[in-house]
């Protein structure tokens, strides 16, 4: 078993497709492919010394899986608000749970990508690499063995740049050039914003419901719910491969598995005051009078949208406070001073490990 | 230098540029995709032409078993049969020819030319499964895992994962189910 022998060490960057599944083990001279196809185990050697490029493209499946699964749980909930039979209601709940549940695995996995190596011989499609995450970890191993074991190959001239390529402003240097880092984009969305003031309204209408138990506030309740919902959602997909700060995006998260097990909670309370309490109380008309039980779950509720909208505007301003050219930040002319001097919740840029280039006029 | 340059996965367009242009691209100009590159030394490299076996230059001196007329340079490992430059085969370090290079890893010899290898314990995990959903054919398909499981013990072992170990868990739940299957069609002959 690879696993034990010393020789080899597992990248974690393989996983599961349609057609089998991929793991990848590297050795000090090659890279080992494992591809289980049905009953058979397939094995495919790169030699490091023989890779010339590995190729990381962005695919949107992801994407789409999370717009279709978002889309269900969505129509299913607002399904189960507006019916009145308990069956259905239940039903569709169930449903919008699992969507939920799928959807959140899928978010949870990030993007999706294709990963092609390149040899002088071959281009491979790299199998069970669907994720921009292993993908990057491949290219992390590979960058770091094959690199190493490629030092002392001469880079030949650079060959002539195509048309609608970027013009390189330089040739490149001879000699072995570090490969950079991948780059990890600014964010520049509302989502989070907009996300985090409408977890404050819903906050506000959830207390009021539960105090005074209006028809009106219960539908606005639900409303707003479901808005929340889509731009946490779409807060989540578009802070992938951000520098979005961490708080952020724990806030998010927190209130996603919040939300799930609220769900589930509710559900099971409904069944459980439906059979403790008989016929004295309407299962299908449910108010927080209802039973303390179902009171303390909306109290709850508030108290968590409160304290998860404010953290999160919290942790957001500190974020943007901490970006460069943001105006807190910025020397008051005449003072001598910066405004702001709250710790970064940013990671530290990655210095380009790439040499700099000479001036176009030394070329000349 | 590549016959052929680097090209987008998505739309084969190509990718031009060094090293570091390739490795700071971040989409593909052609189709606006969004793309990574780690590019190594070795896409610029000009490769050097593979060895011209020497020929023989006077009468009596070894030459190679396939090419007469073709000095020796070193005999095989495994055969013994000298070899020219041309057919001397080098895999981990160990010298075959062409011959031997082919039945060896038809054979499974060299390790590092086995490309592929049969997964016993998916296949006695299949008939177990399928004796779970299908159980009335458990009496048939359990003692058929068994069967396999014996013959399959010592075959070359998956190399991620531990097939003996799974190998065995089948087998003992293909015995249980074959004695519940037993159990039940007794039974139901019995009440019959």
């Amino acid at each position: 078993m690879l696993r034990r022998d010393p020789t080899y060490k597992r990248v974690r960057a393989g996983g599961r497709d349609i057609t089998g599944r991929g793991t990848y083990w590297l050795a000090d001279d090659h890279l080992l492919v494992v591809r289980e196809e049905g009953f058979h185990e397939r094995y495919r050697r790169f030699y490091l010394r023989d890779i010339h490029a590995l190729v990381i493209s962005h695919t949107r499946t992801g994407m789409v899986i999370n717009i279709v699964l978002g889309a269900v749980a969505a129509f299913c909930v607002f399904g189960a608000l507006t019916s009145t039979p308990f069956a259905l209601i239940s039903f569709l709940l169930v449903v919008a749970a699992i969507a939920a549940l799928f959807l959140a695995i899928n978010v949870l996995l990030g993007p999706t990508c294709e990963c092609v190596m390149r040899t002088a011989v071959q281009t491979e499609r790299l199998p069970g690499i669907g994720r921009l995450r292993g993908a990057r970890k491949l290219s992390a191993a590979l960058v770091k063995a094959a690199g190493e074991l490629q030092r002392d190959i001469p880079v030949g001239a650079a060959p002539p740049p195509l048309p609608g390529a970027p013009v390189p402003v330089a040739r490149p240097p001879s000699g072995f050039a570090p490969v950079p880092p991948l780059p990890i984009r600014h964010y520049h969305g509302r989502a989070h914003a907009i996300a985090f003031t409408l977890m404050l309204v819903d906050s506000a209408l959830v207390l009021g419901y539960a105090l005074l138990e209006y028809k009106a506030i219960e539908y606005l309740n639900m409303a707003l719910t479901l808005v929340e919902l889509g731009f946490i959602v779409a807060a989540i997909v578009k802070q992938q491969g951000t520098d979005m700060a961490a708080p952020v995006r724990r806030v998010l998260w927190t209130t996603v598995i919040y939300y799930a097990l609220g769900m589930v909670a509710a559900f099971v309370l409904a069944i459980y005051i439906g059979i403790s309490s008989g016929d004295e109380v309407d299962i299908e008309n449910l108010r927080p009078s209802s039973h303390i039980a179902l009171f303390t779950l909306y109290v709850v509720s508030s108290g968590y949208l409160l304290a998860a909208g404010l953290i999160g505007w919290s942790a957001l301003i500190r974020f943007r406070r901490a970006q460069p050219g943001a105006t807190s930040s910025a020397s008051v002319p005449g003072s001598g001073k910066a405004v702001d001097s709250a710790p970064s919740p940013v990671k530290p840029s990655i210095p380009q490990q790439v040499p700099p280039l000479p001036p176009t006029d030394a070329l000349n | 230098m590549n016959a052929q340059p680097l090209s987008c996965p998505r739309c084969h367009s190509a990718l031009g540029g060094g090293l570091p242009e390739l490795c700071a691209l971040r989409r593909c100009p052609a189709c606006n995709a969004g793309l990574e590159v780690a590019a190594f030394p070795a896409l610029f490299h000009h490769g050097e032409q593979g060895r011209a076996g020497e020929s023989t230059q006077a009468e009596g001196e070894a030459a190679c078993f396939y090419h007469p007329t073709k000095r020796a340079a070193i005999p095989c490992d495994a055969c013994g049969k000298f070899l020219c430059a041309l057919c001397d085969m080098e895999v981990s370090g160990r010298h075959y020819c062409p011959t031997c290079l082919e039945s060896g890893g038809k054979k499974g010899k060299i390790k590092t030319l086995e490309r592929a290898r049969t997964r016993h314990d998916y296949v006695v995990m299949s008939l177990v499964l399928g004796s779970v959903f299908f159980w009335p054919l458990a009496v048939v398909l359990c003692p058929v895992a068994l069967g396999l499981t014996v013959k399959n013990w010592s075959a070359p072992p998956s190399l991620v994962a531990n097939t003996k170990l799974r190998l065995g868990i089948c087998a003992v739940l293909a015995a249980l189910l074959l004695c519940a299957s037993a159990a039940f069609w007794i039974g139901l002959a019995r009440s019959n």
